[in-house]
C-alpha cells in the first residue's frame, strides 16, 4: 500500500484523478475528506495545485482505481473520527513498531508528513523516540495509516 | 496467545469493585511484566467507558471477553491459577436478555459496537494476529469484529497487517534499563545540568552537541532502540526538550 502523495489528502487526490478526470461528486468527497482533516481552503489550495502540476509534468502516478477514494475517504475519517485516545494510540504505537523495525530518516521524514495532516504527528514522533517510555508494537494497522506503514518499511513487499 | 496488557485490562475490569482490587491488579501488573503506565492506561480507559457498571449497555459482553482473556492468560501460564477466582460468574439479577439467550446481538449493541472508543482498549490488540503473515490486506469487510482488529476500536474499514517483527522486543528490554539508569542519572546529573541552565551559550553549546550525537548515531541511515534510547538519555543529561529535540532533528534533515 505505497502512498500516491505525500500527504492522505494528496493521496485522495491521486485516486480521484484516477481515470483523469475529476468529476463534481468526487469534488464533493474531497469537500468531506477535508473537513475530516481540518484543512483550510488555502491549504487545501496549495495541495491540489502542487498536485495538479505534478501531474502535468508526469511527476506523479494517479490512482489506478478511483472507485478506491470513497473507500479512502471512509479510512480516513474513520480514523479521524475516533477518540483522540485511541487516534493517538495507534499513531504512538506505529512509531514505537517503526522504531522496532530501524527508523530510516527517509520513512522518518514522509511517516511525519503523513501523520501531521492526520494530526497525529506528537504522539507518533513520541513513539519513535521513545519520549514517555516504549509503547507497545502494533501487528496491523487501519488503512489510512498503511502508506505511513509504507514510508516506515513496515510492508513486506 | 494472550496480549499482556489486554489480560491486565481485563483483570482490572473483573476485579474493578472487589476488596482486593488493588492487590490482584499489582500481581497481574507483575506477572504480565507490564509497566505501571500500561495499568494506568487500562484504569483510564476503564474509568472513562465503564459509567456505573454497565459500560453503555454491553457489560455482559465485555465481561465475558475480559474471563475469556484471563482464562487464556491462565492457560498459557501468564497468570496463576490463583486468578481463576477472578472467573466467576455474577449471580443473575433476574433480567434475561432475549438477544442473549439467542447468542446474537442486540440491536443496541451493534450500535454501541459500531463507536464504542473503549472497544480500543478491549479488542485492538486482541485482534492484532501475532503471527501475521507477510504484508497481507484484508480489504473485504469481516463478519467477525475479532478479526477485524480496528472496527472494534472504532476506527472502521479495513487494516492492513504489518510485517512481522522479531519476537525479542528490543524496545521492552530498554524500558527496564532506562528506568534503572534514569534513577542513577537523576542522582548523578542534577548538578551538571543546573551549571548549564544558567548559561545561555552552554544552552547553545548543549544543542550543538546533541546535533553531534544525533547526526553521529543516525549517520548510518537506521536508527535502532539502543540509539535512541542513548539520545534520550543525552537529552536528559544536557536539559533539552523532546521539542528542541524535534527541532534538531529537522534542522539535521534539513
Amino acid at each position: 500500500m505505497e502512498a500516491l502523495g505525500q500527504t492522505p489528502f494528496a493521496h485522495a487526490l491521486a485516486l480521484a484523478w484516477a481515470d483523469d478526470r475529476l468529476t463534481a461528486n468526487e469534488f464533493r468527497q474531497l469537500d468531506a475528506l477535508q473537513q475530516a482533516l481540518s484543512l483550510s481552503d488555502s491549504e487545501r489550495a496549495v495541495v491540489e495545485s502542487a498536485y495538479e502540476e505534478a501531474l502535468a509534468e508526469g511527476r506523479v502516478s494517479p490512482g489506478e482505481d478511483s472507485a478506491s477514494l470513497v473507500e479512502w475517504i471512509d479510512a480516513v475519517r474513520a480514523l479521524t473520527s475516533v477518540h483522540t485516545d485511541i487516534s493517538s494510540g495507534l499513531a504512538r504505537r506505529l512509531g514505537a513498531t517503526a522504531l522496532r523495525a530501524g527508523l530510516t530518516q527517509k520513512g522518518w521524514t514522509q511517516a511525519s508528513d503523513w501523520m501531521d495532516e492526520l494530526g497525529l504527528f506528537a504522539p507518533f514522533a513520541e513513539g519513535c523516540w521513545m519520549e514517555g517510555g516504549a509503547a507497545p508494537a502494533l501487528q496491523a494497522v487501519p488503512l489510512a495509516l498503511a502508506p505511513a506503514a509504507a514510508a516506515l518499511d513496515l510492508l513486506d513487499d | 496467545m494472550a496480549v499482556p496488557e489486554q489480560v491486565l485490562h481485563s483483570v482490572l475490569v473483573l476485579t474493578w469493585d472487589a476488596d482486593d482490587a488493588e492487590n490482584k491488579a499489582a500481581e497481574a501488573q507483575a506477572a504480565l511484566k507490564l509497566s505501571d503506565v500500561d495499568r494506568e492506561d487500562a484504569a483510564a480507559h476503564i474509568e472513562s467507558h465503564r459509567g456505573d457498571g454497565d459500560w453503555g449497555g454491553r457489560a455482559a459482553d465485555i465481561e465475558a471477553r475480559a474471563r475469556e482473556r484471563v482464562q487464556i492468560a491462565i492457560d498459557e501460564g501468564m497468570l496463576s491459577k490463583a486468578f481463576d477466582s477472578i472467573l466467576a460468574e455474577p449471580e443473575d439479577d433476574g433480567e434475561v436478555d432475549p438477544f442473549e439467550e439467542l447468542g446474537v446481538m442486540s440491536p443496541e449493541d451493534s450500535a454501541a459496537a459500531a463507536g464504542d472508543a473503549l472497544e480500543a482498549f478491549m479488542d485492538g490488540e486482541d485482534d492484532e494476529d501475532p503471527v501475521a503473515e507477510p504484508v497481507q490486506e484484508e480489504v473485504e469487510e469481516e463478519e467477525e469484529d475479532d478479526e477485524d482488529p480496528f472496527a472494534a476500536l472504532g476506527v472502521a474499514g479495513p487494516a492492513v497487517a504489518l510485517s512481522t517483527l522479531d519476537e525479542d522486543d528490543p524496545l521492552a528490554a530498554l524500558m527496564d534499563d532506562e528506568e534503572d539508569e534514569e534513577d542513577e542519572a537523576e542522582d548523578e546529573d542534577e548538578p551538571a545540568v543546573e551549571v548549564e541552565e544558567e548559561n545561555t551559550s552552554s544552552a547553545i553549546d548543549a544543542k550543538a552537541a546533541y546535533l553531534m550525537v544525533l547526526e553521529t548515531v543516525w549517520v548510518d541511515g537506521v536508527l535502532d532502540p539502543g540509539e535512541v534510547s542513548l539520545l534520550a538519555r543525552r537529552r536528559k543529561d544536557l536539559g533539552l526538550s523532546f521539542e528542541e529535540h524535534l527541532a534538531l532533528v529537522r534542522k539535521m534533515l534539513g
